[in-house]
């Protein structure tokens, strides 16, 4: 048993965590703007593949997630395109976006790195993991909270951010009240097409961390789409928090410990493979009955205060 | 008087029609302008070219004397133009007080300042007289103090031009002559009020003067005070009309309809019918007066089978129907009028004989072979058609292409020609011309006389008035209380819609 909860358990958790955060806080916005954002894993698997692309060519990695996130951008442009301007339904929109991104990657993959399905090399450079000072010298903490790339720290430094932006600014307002009623927006002389595209944007910034996040650190390689359906997963988490940040980033994490969990139980019980792979979906299912249940009591328990 | 508004030679096409063929319109500093009309006559375009939602086609707008532009509501909003529209442009999950600085909110560096927007709004609403709570949120307002929302919404924006469109239509009597004060200390505060509406009742209360439309031009501009409600009735439909149906004494005989102990749930779970009884007998309209969303919808929609109740009975002549799925409550004699033709009435895609057929469709009336007898089906299309006298329709076009007066002619046409007993009619005469309620109201009666039960539902006081025999009046899912159409008074029954205590000897319990 200690092999399994222990504190690389924790530490598991918190990367494999990680890109489902970066997805949540993008989903997060474009949620609240009212977009259904089924294209997330199309942004992320872009941002994966130009990440490594870049830093495979260029050894560096800034600019290897400058250009992951420029890509997830791009697409995130057409996808707010295609459904705001040109007026496609949101899942002919989302799927497109998603196919191009597979298929796209998965082109780029053959032809300019020469590989079929999975492409590594020693050439790709690895993040610096951050000391934090203070913390240092403490065992279990500096164990728990130090050493992680720059990129985990910005996803769970973003979470508070984004929470403020919605509930604290003008610009937070206006993304409420769009997606609310964009009727009642407009008549009040604000633009809804700005407001939303700019959450699409947005979306595709923290998918591109994420995408970043997943091929330069979590695995250090690209493989044809390697989201696993990573930006679904945390739309899940997004309906299942009704769209609060804060309980949204607790339901990620949720699911990072079931995926961590069941990671360990793989290697220490040997539960088939196939079965550990379904666990993410399994929490996923669960967690969207759990807020069905919890919406029809809701609206009984109102209707006792009534 | 200054003029704040001045609209010169508005001219706006739609294909080949002119919904405003050269158009003029002015509003006084101070005063409340009635903009009257029917649907279609182009009242809400006019308004729509004001607040710059529309663009003219031709035309020059001058807001004090001077020429502007009005390219988007923006522009409007900041020549201090504000429109409440029918259906209120609020945000339901926030709060009063956000819902009226949304898109000029106060605060600095981007941040949003919760406190300074609650007390601009408190001292706002003191200034104007109308009592709010700034913290409330929205969508547990009732629908008058949302409309006060909507005003102060413009009074932040320091509007001196308030559009009102259609302002009463969802409002109880007494909520109404609230709104008439507040318009009163607007314009003595200045500000010009511009009423749209189609209530002549409301016009001679309420304004100052008054502009009437028909058909895409301005007939006349008149002070209120020199015109009667029925000439300008005559104005506005170019002739005139007969405001009560004429209609003999009702003779009751046996019950058709019977609801027992109703209870239903609305979609949100709660109990939006809470034990409604009532009878509707052969040979009478029975009319449900109530504002709405007062559980008419979730009653109704039962006895169309659209929905289950939770307990009670409805019988039809005399043996129940409970859990009946539509096409058994149509096979047991039952006309459905909905209130919303376009979402439940009819496909508007679909041409006006497939409309018409629709519930019949399967009937050996229509069919041959295991076929559509297509002949037959249009045919019979075509006599409703000149039976109903439903203008501009060929049995092949889609039901779309007519206007909304048309449309529901289509409805009454198939609901009434299939010897049904019960007539189900809800909101009949919702988003329809003068002259088609005229119409419909007729045929309504001419049912009744040929021994259907009717059970009409309506928000409009007018209707119940001019049709019932007898009056219910529901709020808040209970039967308030039954008076005789005869002796009923319209305060007594808006004290009923407001949910006031039933009072003595001349109401039923």
């Amino acid at each position: 048993m200690n092999e399994i909860l222990n504190l690389g358990l924790i530490t598991a958790i918190i990367r494999v965590s990680t890109p489902l955060v970066f997805a949540a806080l993008g989903g997060l916005l474009t949620f609240k703007a009212g977009i259904l954002n089924i294209a997330m894993d199309g942004f992320m698997l872009v941002a994966a593949f130009l990440g490594i692309l870049t830093a495979y060519f260029t050894g560096n990695l800034a600019w290897a997630v400058f250009a992951a996130v420029l890509g997830s951008v791009i697409m995130a442009i057409l996808f707010g395109y295609f459904n705001l301007k040109f007026k496609a339904d949101i899942f002919i929109a989302g799927i497109a976006v998603g196919m191009l991104a597979s298929g796209l990657t998965a082109v780029l993959l053959q032809g300019a790195l020469g590989q079929t399905g999975v492409f590594a090399s020693s050439k790709i450079p690895r993040f610096s993991q951050i000391q934090i000072p203070f913390i240092d010298g403490i065992p279990i903490l500096s164990q728990l909270f130090s050493g992680y790339s720059i990129l985990v720290y910005l996803a769970f430094l973003f979470t508070p951010v984004v929470s403020l932006a919605m509930s604290r600014t003008k610009w937070g307002l206006r993304v409420r009240a769009v997606g609310e009623n964009p009727d009642s927006a407009a008549s009040v002389g604000i633009d809804v097409f700005k407001i939303k595209m700019e959450t699409v944007i947005l979306s595709g910034f923290f998918c591109g961390l994420g995408g970043a996040y997943l091929s330069l650190d979590y695995v250090s390689l690209f493989s044809r789409d390697m989201t696993a359906d990573r930006g679904l997963i945390a739309l899940a988490a997004i309906f299942f928090a009704q769209g609060n940040p804060v309980t949204t980033i607790a339901v990620t994490v949720l699911f990072g410990i079931a995926q961590a969990l069941a990671v360990r139980l793989q290697q220490s019980v040997g539960i088939a493979p196939q079965i550990v792979q379904v666990i993410p979906y399994f929490v996923t299912m669960i967690a969207l009955i759990a807020v069905g249940f919890q919406t029809v009591h809701h609206r009984k328990y109102q209707q006792v205060i009534e | 008087m200054v003029n704040s508004v001045e609209m010169r030679g508005i001219v706006k096409k739609f294909g080949t029609l002119a919904a405003n063929n050269n158009v003029d319109f002015s509003a006084g500093k101070g005063e409340v302008h009635a903009l009257v009309g029917e649907n279609g006559a182009g009242k809400t375009t006019l308004m729509n070219i004001l607040y710059g939602v529309i663009a003219p086609d031709e035309g020059s707008i001058q807001i004090d004397d001077r020429k502007v532009h009005i390219g988007n509501p923006a522009v409007a909003i900041g020549l201090g133009i504000g429109m409440v529209h029918q259906h209120f442009k609020l945000v339901p999950s926030l709060s009063v007080a956000e819902n009226i600085v949304l898109g000029s909110e106060p605060g600095s560096r981007g941040f949003f300042d919760r406190l300074a927007a609650m007390r601009q709004v408190a001292e706002l609403a003191d200034r104007f007289a109308l009592a709010i709570d700034p913290m409330a949120t929205v969508q547990d307002l009732p629908v008058g103090l949302q409309q006060r929302v909507e005003i102060l919404k413009m009074l932040y924006r320091e509007a001196k031009i308030l559009i009102l469109d259609e302002p009463t239509a969802v409002l109880t009597p007494q909520e109404t002559e609230e709104l008439f004060r507040t318009v009163r200390n607007l314009t003595s505060d200045g500000k010009t009020v511009i009423f749209i509406t189609h209530k002549l009742n409301e016009v001679m209360k309420v304004s100052d003067r008054v502009s009437v439309m028909r058909a895409g031009r301005m007939v006349a501009t008149l002070n209120t005070s020199e015109i009667s409600a029925a000439q300008l009735a005559e104005k506005m439909v170019g002739r005139s009309v007969l405001f009560q149906v004429q209609k003999q004494p009702s003779e009751p005989k046996e019950v058709l309809l019977e609801v027992k102990d109703l209870r239903v749930m609305s979609n949100r779970g709660l109990e939006a019918v809470r034990g409604v009884s009532l009878q509707v007998r052969a040979g009478e309209i029975v009319g449900l007066a109530g504002v709405q969303g007062n559980g008419q919808d979730e009653l109704v929609e039962v006895l169309a089978g659209l929905r289950r109740s939770t307990a009670g009975d409805v019988l039809l002549r005399g043996s129940s129907s409970k859990d009946f799925n539509p096409r058994q409550v149509r096979e047991a004699g039952v006309a459905y009028i909905p209130s919303d033709r376009i979402k439940v009435g009819l496909s508007l895609d679909a041409a006006i004989w497939e409309n018409m057929l629709l519930g019949y469709h399967a009937t050996r009336e229509f069919n041959r072979g295991g076929l559509l007898d297509v002949g037959k089906a249009t045919s019979f299309a075509r006599e409703l058609i000149s039976r109903f006298d439903i203008r501009g329709a060929q049995v092949g076009a889609p039901v779309k292409s007519l206007s909304g007066g048309n449309q529901q002619k289509v409805v009454l046409a198939r609901e009434f020609s299939h010897g049904r007993r019960v007539i189900i009619a809800d909101q009949p005469s919702r988003g329809v011309d003068i002259g088609a309620i005229e119409f419909i109201h007729k045929q309504l009666v001419a049912m009744r006389d040929r021994g259907c039960g009717v059970f009409l539902i309506s928000a409009d006081l007018d209707e119940i008035f001019s049709l019932s025999d007898r009056i219910l009046v529901i709020f808040h899912g209970e039967i308030m209380g039954e008076l005789a159409a005869r002796d009923a008074t319209v305060e007594e029954v808006g004290r009923l819609m407001a949910g006031v205590n039933r009072r003595g000897g001349d109401v039923i319990g």
